[in-house]
């Protein structure tokens, strides 16, 4: 990874691993619609309301920031979005979870279902929930939004591939067999639930107990968080 | 409130690039500066199978000496009767059926098609055997750029200077063949044009070859190559002899070695999209970075709740179902307030 040379005009993208994945389908899944835009590696707290020379030069310290290149992985980039909301906002929508750790045995059902603080209503249209690593689940679903309501099976692969699950709310299903736990007694993942509204974004961890009976399993109701 | 803008009619638009780079390893202009090595291990010719009896590989290092070493081309011989190699059995009925002849009918097919009483035929004369040089598909990318290309092959006291005649047919090619494309003839010259008004140099035996940028393979005349100097040759000594281990890629190895010089460039197609990304002044003017705000969401600067100031560094291209897909970074942080717009171009290669 290098600083990016600042003489460019024209940006120019990479492909996440969610974007070759989906370009190797050759299904029309790799169909590019919208943008959106994020702030990564900016800290506000750089912004100096102090600077002697005046408001023009309260973010000087943000603005000659060198950054550095795009990063492959799809979750660990565009963590912040830019948001539109009107003028005189006072404050910026955030998630409510009920808890940010999910810990289950073997073929364990859980459910997730956000609100949306600081918003008008407390839930949003939807919301996005990524499984960083979905060999931890077998099975997903979610409730709302688009193929809500169908149990979508996840595929086995070799490697660590997210998927994603747009919906008011969403029901998994951990992993049944040992094999990939290898001698581990757990393997955690991260669920990344962000509002589609509001942009904004909370990341739940995932931990899956090879022993069954070690946390919620399936012969119990399913867990909310 | 919107973190998502959707791409409308007008904001993305494609493109192809046609890139140039030297075919070689590191973008090495001249492949003789790097030498012609072999390996012992691929060039095995002791059965009639081995791969070394179909075919050398020739790398830009040493194998034996180094292991980071990469294939740049091929050299093979091929004879229509199966001379010069090791017949694959023996007995009444077998013989000519080698490494030789399988070559040459190999590539007879590629550049004729399943015509089997087509040969290879260089300006009217067509011998019995041919040497290839077959470039690695990972060096020459999509085609060969025939302009440059400029190879040289030495005898004990004859050099030849050859390339193609792309220039001086101003890239009319010689034939189109169904399989392989373009059909350029192999000439005297340097970069592209002819010495001459003839492609036939050498005394009764033709000219010396073609070239496949396509397909990204030289066809070599191997009358012409083992003509005298006298004769416009390089006396490469051939073996024709039936069933015989001929060894006869090292003789163009070595005259590749004595010449000095390989110089070929890849031509590489990448298809471009453009997305351009419009930002108005009303949009992404908030941010859901934590330092922005406390952690109930109050915003951190009171300036900030008229005039609220957020920097882009990272664009993000999404399909229907919010994959993130693509992602580009900004050489700068872009400040963004309700008083800014901002046109970000970005560029994807497939």
């Amino acid at each position: 990874m290098g600083y990016l040379d600042n003489s460019s005009v024209i940006v120019d993208a990479i492909l996440t691993k969610k974007g070759r994945e989906l370009l190797s389908r050759q299904d029309g899944s790799f169909n590019i619609t919208q943008f959106a835009l994020a702030d990564d590696e900016i800290d506000y707290t750089l912004y100096n309301e102090n600077h002697p020379n005046g408001s023009a030069y309260y973010g000087e310290a943000i603005e000659n920031l060198p950054l550095i290149e795009a990063i492959p992985n799809g979750n660990n980039t565009m963590v912040s979005k830019l948001v539109t909301l009107p003028r005189g906002t006072t404050k910026i929508p955030v998630l409510s979870l009920q808890s940010t750790n999910i810990t289950v045995g073997r073929s364990a059902n859980f459910t997730i279902t956000p609100n949306t603080l600081n918003f008008d209503t407390t839930v949003e249209s939807n919301y996005s929930f990524t499984i960083a690593d979905r060999r931890l689940i077998q099975q997903g679903s979610s409730t709302g939004g688009n193929g809500a309501g169908t149990t979508t099976n996840i595929p086995f692969t070799g490697t660590a591939l997210s998927q994603t699950f747009i919906g008011t709310s969403f029901t998994g299903t951990s992993l049944a067999g040992t094999t990939l736990f290898g001698s581990n007694t757990a393997l955690a993942t991260s669920i990344i639930v962000v509002g589609l509204d509001t942009g904004a974004r909370s990341t739940i961890t995932l931990q899956v107990n090879k022993d069954a009976n070690s946390g919620t399993n399936a012969a119990q109701a399913a867990s909310s968080f | 409130m919107a973190t998502y803008t959707i791409f409308q009619d007008g904001d993305t638009v494609d493109s192809i690039d046609r890139v140039f780079t030297s075919a070689w390893s590191g973008n090495t202009n001249d492949l003789a500066t790097l030498g012609f090595f072999s390996s012992s291990v691929q060039y095995v010719t002791t059965t009639s199978t081995s791969s070394g009896a179909f075919y050398m590989e020739i790398y830009n290092k040493d194998p034996e000496a180094n292991t980071d070493e990469e294939a740049q081309f091929s050299i093979a011989y091929g004879n229509k009767i199966g001379s010069g190699s090791l017949d694959f059995s023996s007995g009444a009925g077998a013989e000519g059926y080698s490494a030789a002849k399988s070559i040459y009918t190999q590539y007879r097919n590629l550049v004729f098609g399943g015509d089997e009483t087509q040969n290879f035929s260089f300006n009217g004369y067509t011998p019995d055997d041919i040497y290839v040089i077959n470039i690695n598909r990972a060096r020459y990318k999509n085609a060969l750029r025939l302009n440059n290309f400029n190879l040289q092959l030495s005898g004990s006291t004859k050099s030849l200077e050859l390339t193609s005649d792309s220039v001086t047919t101003s890239g009319s090619a010689n034939a189109i063949r169904a399989g392989v494309g373009r059909e350029f003839n192999l000439v005297s010259g340097s970069n592209g044009e002819r010495v001459g008004s003839s492609n036939t140099y050498v005394t009764d035996s033709g000219s010396y070859g073609y070239i496949y940028p396509d397909a990204g393979f030289i066809i070599l005349n191997a009358d012409a190559l083992d003509a005298t100097a006298a004769d416009n040759g390089i006396a490469l000594n051939t073996t024709t002899t039936s069933n015989n281990n001929g060894k006869n890629p090292i003789k163009l190895q070595n005259a590749l070695t004595l010449g000095d010089s390989f110089i070929l460039d890849a031509q590489e197609d990448i298809a471009s999209k453009f997305y351009f990304c419009r930002v108005k002044n009303q949009e992404f003017n908030y941010t859901t970075n934590d330092s922005f705000t406390l952690n109930d969401g109050t915003l951190s600067f009171d300036s900030m709740i008229d005039n609220p100031q957020t920097y882009i560094t990272t664009v993000g291209l999404y399909n229907d179902n919010q994959d993130l897909l693509a992602v580009a970074k900004l050489s700068q942080p872009l400040p963004k307030d309700f008083t800014k717009e901002a046109l970000i171009k970005i560029k994807l290669d497939y």
